[in-house]
């Protein structure tokens, strides 16, 4: 049996770490009701663009455009969006390990840009070559950010740095569900909206207005800005959305561990109280 | 009565207008182009300027920002980053866009920056006319 002391500080312990995760918690919960209004408004744009530049793709069988073009001996690089902060569950470690194992499958995997502190100590401890230009844009994801990146990462792409560009995030499906995923950015190719529906199927040839060159001049870029904004967001959410679930089971193992230990040291006091009853009760009989 | 066609107006941050509507006019890179119901199926960039809606006979108009818009006869979906209705816009913010943009053209940097000055003035200028004329009405 413990002593009584030892006991209470565990107890004691137990407190100030449960206060902690109950902290998180509510942090987390706050965090993520502002991320979910954010990820409300975007969704439909975000969902639209993949689905508008696909029926695009899939209507206009030849289009002869620099960032349609596959190249060969192809340099890839790879945009990986993790969170800055461990204790949120198997955030990180699912959309990071997605990521591995997708980058090992390839050759010739040069740059990995990466977004949050974990995912830079990730790749530099596996030995990758890190960018870590757009770390920033991990706590608050905004328009603004969005659109820096995704102007950087096209000028790496027309200027031929790069040549094939990967974007890893997770996707929120619904309140429970975070799948990690890969989006194959440039070149742009049908094969990349595999996972698109389109909601409407026309069957008619697109006309283009002025010329199809100077719609996906615009429409190219737009299409990365609004996809990274999309992705921030729906990472920083589901980040939220992990570390509150993760918080929330911390606080109550925690209770119940209290809730044991309370059991063991009202035990332990009952059993002192015992032993010194006992004790003058032999004394008693003794002097008897 | 003229017939309608669903309209959906959407930009990254929220969706701006969805509704059914007669006639929609929006400025493209070389000129406004009106779209009525029946149109054939299009992909069109929009520039900088203004967006004119006639819902129940009524026009409404609206600052937009470059994008994008796909025509189907029966549905029409415009993309883009920033739409604002006249009463969104706030006239000193855009005046001092105006001449920072304007301030950045006369420095003579650089083409890219050139072409970005240019870009936010055009917006500053499509926001300050749609207030405008807006506040004349």
């Amino acid at each position: 049996m413990q002593s009584l002391v030892e006991i209470k500080r565990r107890i004691g312990a137990i407190r100030q770490t449960r206060q902690l995760t109950k902290a998180m918690h509510l942090i987390a919960s706050s965090k993520l009701s502002r991320a979910m209004d954010k990820y409300r408004a975007n969704h439909i744009y975000f969902d639209k663009i993949r689905s508008t530049l696909k029926d695009i793709l899939a209507h206009t069988p030849e289009i002869n455009h620099s960032f349609f073009r596959p190249r060969e001996n192809a340099r890839i690089a790879y945009f990986v969006i993790a969170g800055d902060k461990g204790l949120c569950g198997a955030y990180n470690h699912n959309v990071l390990h997605t990521a591995l194992s997708h980058i090992e499958e390839h050759e010739g995997v040069k740059n990995i840009f990466v977004v949050g502190n974990v995912a830079r100590d990730f790749f530099i401890r596996k030995g990758y070559n890190v960018d870590a230009e757009f770390l920033y844009a991990a706590q608050n994801p905004t328009f603004f950010y969005s659109r820096e990146i995704a102007e950087q990462l096209i000028k790496a792409y027309s200027q031929h740095k790069i040549d094939e560009l990967y974007l890893v995030y997770t996707r929120l499906e619904s309140s429970i569900k975070m799948i990690p995923k890969v989006i194959k950015l440039f070149p742009v190719e049908l094969s990349n909206f595999e996972d698109v529906s389109l909601d409407l199927e026309y069957r008619a040839d697109m006309v283009y207005h002025p010329s199809p060159r100077a719609v996906l001049d615009l429409l190219i870029p737009k299409f990365v800005i609004g996809v990274v904004y999309g992705a921030l967001i729906q990472s920083f959410a589901s980040e939220q959305q992990a570390r509150m679930l993760a918080m929330d089971t911390a606080t109550k193992n925690a209770d119940e561990m209290i809730s044991k230990l309370q059991i063991k040291y009202n035990q332990a006091r009952q059993s002192v109280i015992t032993n010194e009853i006992a004790e003058i009760m032999g004394g008693v009989a003794a002097l008897d | 009565m003229a017939s309608e066609f669903y309209l959906e107006v959407i930009t990254p941050e929220r969706t701006f207008f969805q509704g059914n509507v007669e006639m929609i006019i929006v400025d493209s890179l070389d000129g406004e182009l009106g779209v009525m119901k029946g149109h054939l199926p299009m992909v069109a960039s929009i520039a900088i300027g203004t967006l004119k809606i006639k819902q129940n006979g009524k026009w409404k108009e609206a600052a937009i920002n470059e994008g994008f818009m796909e025509v189907l006869p029966d549905r029409t979906i415009i993309l883009s980053h920033t739409v604002e209705w006249p009463e969104e816009i706030d006239t000193r913010r855009a005046q001092a866009a105006l001449e920072r943009a304007q301030e950045r053209i006369r420095q003579r940097r650089s083409m890219t920056e050139y072409y970005q000055s240019k870009a936010a003035m055009a917006r500053a200028m499509s926001r300050l006319k749609v207030k405008k004329r807006y506040n004349l009405d």
